[in-house]
């Protein structure tokens, strides 16, 4: 709300007078100077429910006292948040809640962590005066992430506005009245949207609570490290809460500029991927058929013989790295296959096409921050299912639909979404669609545009009414376009990639491109610095040939959206040398080196996420499946081969200068690819399932359990 | 030497006014007893060995709460718990370290449950560094063991609660 300087209000809170601005709530404001007013209803992100009437305050001139979080202010209002009538009216209400709570903090995981605990003691009586039998209520099964103890429950409904204002789906829902009042998910269907596991940290009490962690720690037993999630890239702010080093769960940090109070389920429950029975702690290498237990040096130096000897014979060395880990270890890996001359080298893992040329000077990116998304007017989501890509960039582009954002979308099949969508273009020729978007789009702005561009589109059909509304939309102010994963991994993603941008730039919109795993930013660093651009070759050169040393760090086949070529590639390499968290098949079978190195959840550096913000993180103290950390491990390489690495220092320079060189550029693609056979198929592209993106969620026993999980 | 010292030193005062003080000694009540054989009364508050107690049906009274470890000063308790196959919060492990705890009984105190009370037993020993661990089977013993009197001497103390 812009509100003009004179219009300012003044308020008297507790024999202090503070500015206000009309139409603010007096919690709202309490808030800002720091007077504590106790509540339980009232959230900050959520809209205003007032009926647990634990805020209620004296207001001069008022006869009763007034709910705090329900009261807009008043030009010179006088309140009194600790006077005799307050405090009776809130030790009255703390009464009323407590006749039905039951005494079981003991048992209870929210004990430490309870608003109504915490309040109790302040304005709870000693003693009970009711003697009647308390009330219970039935448990329903909210599915395997959230455990339920509804007889605690004070009905504060933060839970359902959660539901309807940020899920965007009546998952749960007030049933009857007064002392019947239950709450309870409609006909029982538990609870499966990516956000929902925010209602445990949003229920004040242990109502709801934290399933996996269920009766296993105390609040006063965890010790908690800030950090960074590495599902997707967003780079979503975490707290991960340790005891004896070892992780027992993950809460949301707050940063309003990312995922202000809310966490994707995958990043609140993936953690417990790292304690699967599949990790592997040994060093191992190949002999006589069987994989032995080694040191790690040993494996070093076959590693390095192994490498000397390719290069030597000019044989072929290949190298697949994730996307996911920190930027450092990308840039050391990067940086040794450089000086050794190595060139296969990729971390594009889910890619549909590639073209070295276009690929390596466009870094998929954004150009604004997330928290303009917000305030965007018009989106057009290409290719994408934005709520299982990225959960949290899916609820900024509906905070922005609701503030009235006119939303489209084209994909190759519809996707649900918690938002209204204006034009949905999906389709399985929704390429087309894209296609007549710009052409209409082209036509409305009048502009020229080089030959190449208009034979293409001249063959692509005439666009219709819709096509020019949409089109008419993205040229307004404040647009925005996000190219998803789905397009990503289309095997037209070229010329998906070049539409986008070149209608991006003839409406002069926003744009905004998803990119797999948590860092492929940071991968692309080392590519844009040392200008290698031109010689590296990419995973579909690297998939189709037969290695002498394949080397895989990080990955494994699931990982891929070529994952039969990448086995086939496995199969046929003469020594395939794998650093990774875990064992599977495929490294039983084919592997010829096996060296453990720690998942983002044990290892330290920092990530950069789509809107080229770069975080750091340090679980240096998390237990590992090793001893050595993964950059040691990297560095021993360079070691055995006798060159040297750069170091943190100046690869942290180095990182800084890549952002700045992409941020710099503001240049669009500009061409339309030509038509080219891929000779890659990407396998099941459609089936884009958000717990199964990287190794970790693989493992993740609960959200394996969950409707999404079961599907993979 | 003077006369007084000489008279003194023959008819062995002294040694007279010496032999009074052990007299009455002899014929005063006892205070010592003849430990072990015989024990001296202890008073129901006594504050000697960990047990862990069970309901009347044989059922674990701990709940896992934690409050124990949390409030120890000597912090001699560990605790790891989890939900047990019939829904109930329980312990998987329960350990005093019997080196570090004070005795202080500050961990009976705070058991909503009673279950982890102090025995007046005093008179234990171990003859390896390891045996120092109570685990959780041992206090459960323990608690087993002394059942009845454990519940007498809280009986009779509980007038002053
Ligand atoms: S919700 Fe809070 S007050 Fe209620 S039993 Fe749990 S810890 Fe105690
Ligand atoms: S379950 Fe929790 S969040 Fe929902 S109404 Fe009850 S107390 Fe509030
Ligand atoms: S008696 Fe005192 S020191 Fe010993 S375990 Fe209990 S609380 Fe800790
Ligand atoms: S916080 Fe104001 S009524 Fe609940």
């Amino acid at each position: 709300m812009i509100v003009e300087e004179s219009k300012k209000i003044t308020v008297t809170i507790d024999g202090v007078e503070h500015e206000a601005q009309p139409g603010q709530m007096l919690i709202e404001l309490t808030d800002k100077t720091g007077t504590y007013v106790p509540r339980f209803c009232y959230h900050e992100k959520l809209s205003i429910a007032a009926n647990c009437r634990m805020c209620l305050v004296e207001v001069e001139n008022s006869k009763n006292a007034l709910p705090a979080c329900a009261t807009p202010v008043s030009d010179g209002m006088v309140v009194k948040t600790k006077s005799q009538s307050a405090k009776t009216a809130q030790e009255s209400t703390m009464e009323f809640l407590l006749i039905n709570h039951p005494l079981d903090c003991p048992i209870c995981d929210q004990g430490g962590e309870c608003e109504l605990q915490d309040l109790a003691y302040t304005y709870g009586k000693n003693e009970s005066r009711f003697d009647i039998q308390k009330q219970t209520k039935k448990n329903d099964d909210l599915g395997p992430l959230v455990s339920t103890d509804m007889t605690r429950c004070i009905m504060c409904t933060r839970c359902v506005r959660f539901g309807t204002e940020i899920a965007g789906i009546q998952e749960l829902g007030t049933i009857g009245r007064g002392e019947d009042s239950n709450i309870s998910t409609y006909v029982a269907q538990t609870v499966d949207h990516e956000l929902s596991g925010n209602i445990i940290d949003l229920c004040p009490v242990g109502a709801l609570n934290n399933k996996p962690y269920r009766y296993t720690d105390r609040t006063w037993e965890l010790d908690q490290i800030e950090s960074i999630s590495p599902h997707d890239c967003i780079g979503t702010n975490i707290m991960v809460h340790k005891k004896n080093d070892i992780i027992r769960r993950i809460v949301p940090k707050n940063n309003p500029e990312i995922n202000e109070t809310w966490i994707p389920d995958r990043d609140r429950f993936g953690f417990d991927g790292i304690y699967s029975e599949d990790r592997t702690s040994d060093t191992l290498i190949r002999t006589d058929q069987d994989l032995n237990q080694s040191k790690l040096s040993n494996a070093v130096d076959k590693t390095v013989e192994l490498l000397n000897s390719a290069k030597n014979n000019d044989q072929s060395i290949g190298v697949l790295f994730s996307p996911s880990i920190s930027t450092e270890e990308q840039y050391l890996l990067s940086d040794f296959c450089h000086q050794i001359g190595i060139e296969s080298i990729d971390s594009r893992l889910r890619q549909g096409e590639f073209s070295n040329d276009i690929d390596k000077r466009f870094i998929p990116h954004m150009n604004i921050r997330l928290s303009d998304v917000d305030a965007m007017k018009n989106i057009l989501i290409v290719g994408s299912e934005l709520r299982k890509e990225t959960p949290i960039l899916a609820h900024r582009v509906k905070k922005s639909a609701e503030s009235g954002a006119s939303i489209h979308t084209i994909n190759s099949k519809e996707s649900e979404y918690h938002f209204n969508v204006q034009q949905d273009l999906s389709c399985d020729d929704w390429i087309n669609e894209l296609g007549l978007v710009l052409k209409a789009a082209i036509k409305l702005t009048q502009n020229h545009l080089p030959n190449n561009i208009a034979d293409h589109l001249d063959s692509i059909g005439e666009p219709t009414a819709v096509h020019e509304k949409v089109a008419a939309s993205m040229c307004q102010e404040s647009s925005l376009v996000i190219l998803g994963l789905n397009a990503y991994s289309s095997k037209n993603y070229q010329l998906i990639r070049s539409y986008t941008h070149i209608l991006s730039s003839v409406c002069q919109t926003n744009l905004c491109e998803l990119s797999e795993g948590s860092n492929s930013i940071g991968a692309s660093i080392h590519h844009l610095l040392n200008d290698t651009a031109g010689n590296i070759q990419n995973l579909s050169d690297i998939l189709h040939r037969k290695h002498d040393v394949l080397i895989m760090y990080g990955i494994e086949p699931n990982d891929t959206i070529y994952k039969t070529e990448l086995i086939e590639c496995m199969r046929s390499a003469k020594n395939l040398i794998v650093f990774t968290p875990y064992m599977n098949e495929y490294f039983e079978e084919h592997a010829d080196i096996i060296i453990p190195i720690n998942t983002h959840y044990e290892s330290s550096g920092s990530m950069i996420n789509l809107e080229l913000r770069n975080q750091s993180f340090n679980h240096n103290q998390i237990i590992g499946s090793k001893q050595f950390s993964n950059t040691e491990v990297l560095m021993s390489l360079y070691m055995g081969m006798g060159i040297q690495s750069y170091s943190i220092e100046e690869i942290n320079e180095f990182i800084q200068n890549g952002i700045d060189v992409i941020m710099n550029s503001s240049e669009r693609i500009s061409l339309i690819p030509e038509d080219r056979e891929s000779s890659l198929a990407p396998l099941n592209q459609n089936e884009f399932n958000m717990y199964n993106i990287d190794n970790i969620l693989r493992r993740s026993k609960p959200l394996q359990e969950t409707k999404e999980g079961m599907k993979i | 030497m003077n006369i007084i010292q000489l008279i003194k030193k023959l008819t062995l005062i002294d040694f007279i006014k010496g032999f009074i003080v052990t007299l009455k000694a002899f014929f005063r009540r006892k205070v010592t007893v003849q430990y072990p054989e015989v024990k001296t009364p202890l008073s129901p508050r006594f504050r000697g060995k960990l047990a862990l107690m069970r309901y009347d049906n044989g059922e674990e009274r701990c709940i896992a709460c934690k409050l124990c470890s949390a409030v120890c000063p000597a912090q001699a308790i560990s605790i790891e718990s989890e939900e047990r196959a019939d829904g109930s919060r329980r312990t998987t492990k329960f350990e005093i370290d019997a080196f570090k705890c004070i005795y202080c009984g500050f961990c009976e105190e705070a058991c909503p449950v009673d279950s982890i009370v102090e025995t007046d037993i005093f008179e234990y020993h171990m003859t390896e560094n390891e045996q120092r661990i109570q685990t959780k089977e041992m206090l459960l013993a323990t608690g087993d063991e002394y059942r009845e009197q454990t519940i007498e001497n809280k009986k009779k103390d509980s007038r002053y609660r």
